[in-house]
């Protein structure tokens, strides 16, 4: 890499920065068309600009379920809420500082904005079982970062340790078990326009002992909750959801077994 | 017959360049034909392959990666082509244009029809 402009291509810095910025599943046509329109090193820079920044748009659109991401948002809130509510304290705690509750809208923004940017950047062509479980690991650790920059930083949005760990815990439990029924879009059936939940397909290529294995975890943990056998409370309607989650979700995997 | 869904101005003339580009449709050479379809006004690359996506996500046209060139630093193109319900779109289409270049003919005469064809 000597950042000096080739004869007829642009220099090899500028085209190692595209690469990496453009999502793998468009990098090798739009790479190649602007290496095909090299004039100057201004102009490549003016185009890899405008055009590279609208693919990674498009791309964040086609692989964004809007529907799915407010699903995805909620669930992520909620946790964080529910476990701030733990002993019906602590949320009266939150509402009363400043920013009150919306500073528990901060690690789920994170977390969503990690999870859209991982599924854009998705590669389609390598299936990775474990894709929606990582997606929701990353976006967690990008929210559990910015939470000890706003924590050294003195600041009064930063949460408590607690919440944030079973908040943290409780979301990549359900947001999860969320991505392997609407799994990311580089794990769908191409050409399919109906929900995904519809489509008779395996759940994101995912091991089927596996995802029977986590749905009987999300099972027990929500019967755990019910019956009030974990260390922290949550709410009864928000069990019996848990519960009716977990049925619907076991008698969808015996429905789909050939 | 399935409806096939609305297509915008720009969507026509990205159809349009796909359907005359013939098996050459990609990035660039797409680019370069709308501009020329759609002059004076300027068109922008990145605006062509967000209306690539689009058309691709609404059925009307098809992509595959080509075998990769030298000039392209030994990269692949993405050739388009269009679909069955991208050309019953752009017959459509260009029935609609038909009948607004008669509708205006008939008011503004044939004197204007002919300067402009």
């Amino acid at each position: 890499m000597d950042g000096s402009p080739r004869k007829f291509g642009p220099p090899r810095w500028a085209e190692a920065i595209l690469e990496k910025l453009i999502p793998p599943a468009c990098r090798e046509h739009v790479v190649g068309d602007l290496h095909e329109r090299y004039e100057s090193p201004f102009q490549y820079m003016g185009d890899a600009l405008f055009a590279g920044s609208m693919v990674i748009l498009s791309r964040v659109r086609r692989t964004s379920d809007p529907v799915v991401r407010f699903m995805e948002a909620f669930v992520l809130y909620g946790s964080f809420v529910t476990v701030a509510n733990a002993g019906g304290k602590l949320l009266t705690e939150q509402s009363s500082q400043p920013w009150g509750l919306l500073r528990l809208a901060i690690p789920p923004a994170i977390t969503i904005v990690f999870l859209i940017l991982a599924d854009a950047y998705a590669d389609p062509a390598k299936r990775a079982p474990l894709r929606p479980v990582f997606g929701v690991v990353l976006g967690l650790g990008g929210a559990f970062f910015c939470q000890g920059a706003l924590s050294l930083a003195g600041s009064s949005l930063a949460l408590p340790n607690l919440i944030m760990l079973s908040g943290a815990g409780f979301s990549l439990l359900l947001v999860s078990t969320l991505r392997m029924i609407f799994p990311p879009f580089a794990d769908r059936p191409r050409g399919g326009n109906g929900p995904v939940f519809w489509q008779n397909q395996e759940i994101a290529g995912i091991d089927a002992r596996l995802a029977k294995g986590l749905v009987m975890v999300g099972l027990v943990l929500a019967l755990g909750a019910f019956a009030g056998g974990l260390p922290f409370h949550i709410p009864r309607a928000l069990a019996q959801a848990l519960i009716i989650l977990g049925i619907l979700l076991v008698g969808y995997q015996f429905w789909r077994q050939p | 017959m399935a409806r096939t869904d609305s297509v915008g101005q720009f969507e026509q003339l990205v159809l349009t360049a796909i359907l005359t580009l013939r098996n050459d449709a990609y990035g660039v050479t797409v680019q370069a034909k709308v501009a020329e379809l759609a002059r004076p006004k300027e068109v922008s690359l990145g605006a062509i392959y967000v209306t690539l996506d689009r058309l691709e996500d609404k059925g009307l046209v098809a992509s595959r990666l080509s075998d990769p060139t030298p000039e392209r630093g030994g990269r692949s193109k993405r050739v388009y082509q269009l679909e069955a319900l991208g050309e019953r779109a752009l017959e459509e289409s260009a029935a609609t244009a038909r009948r607004i270049w008669q509708g205006v003919a008939e008011v503004w005469g044939k004197k204007w029809a002919k300067e402009l064809g």
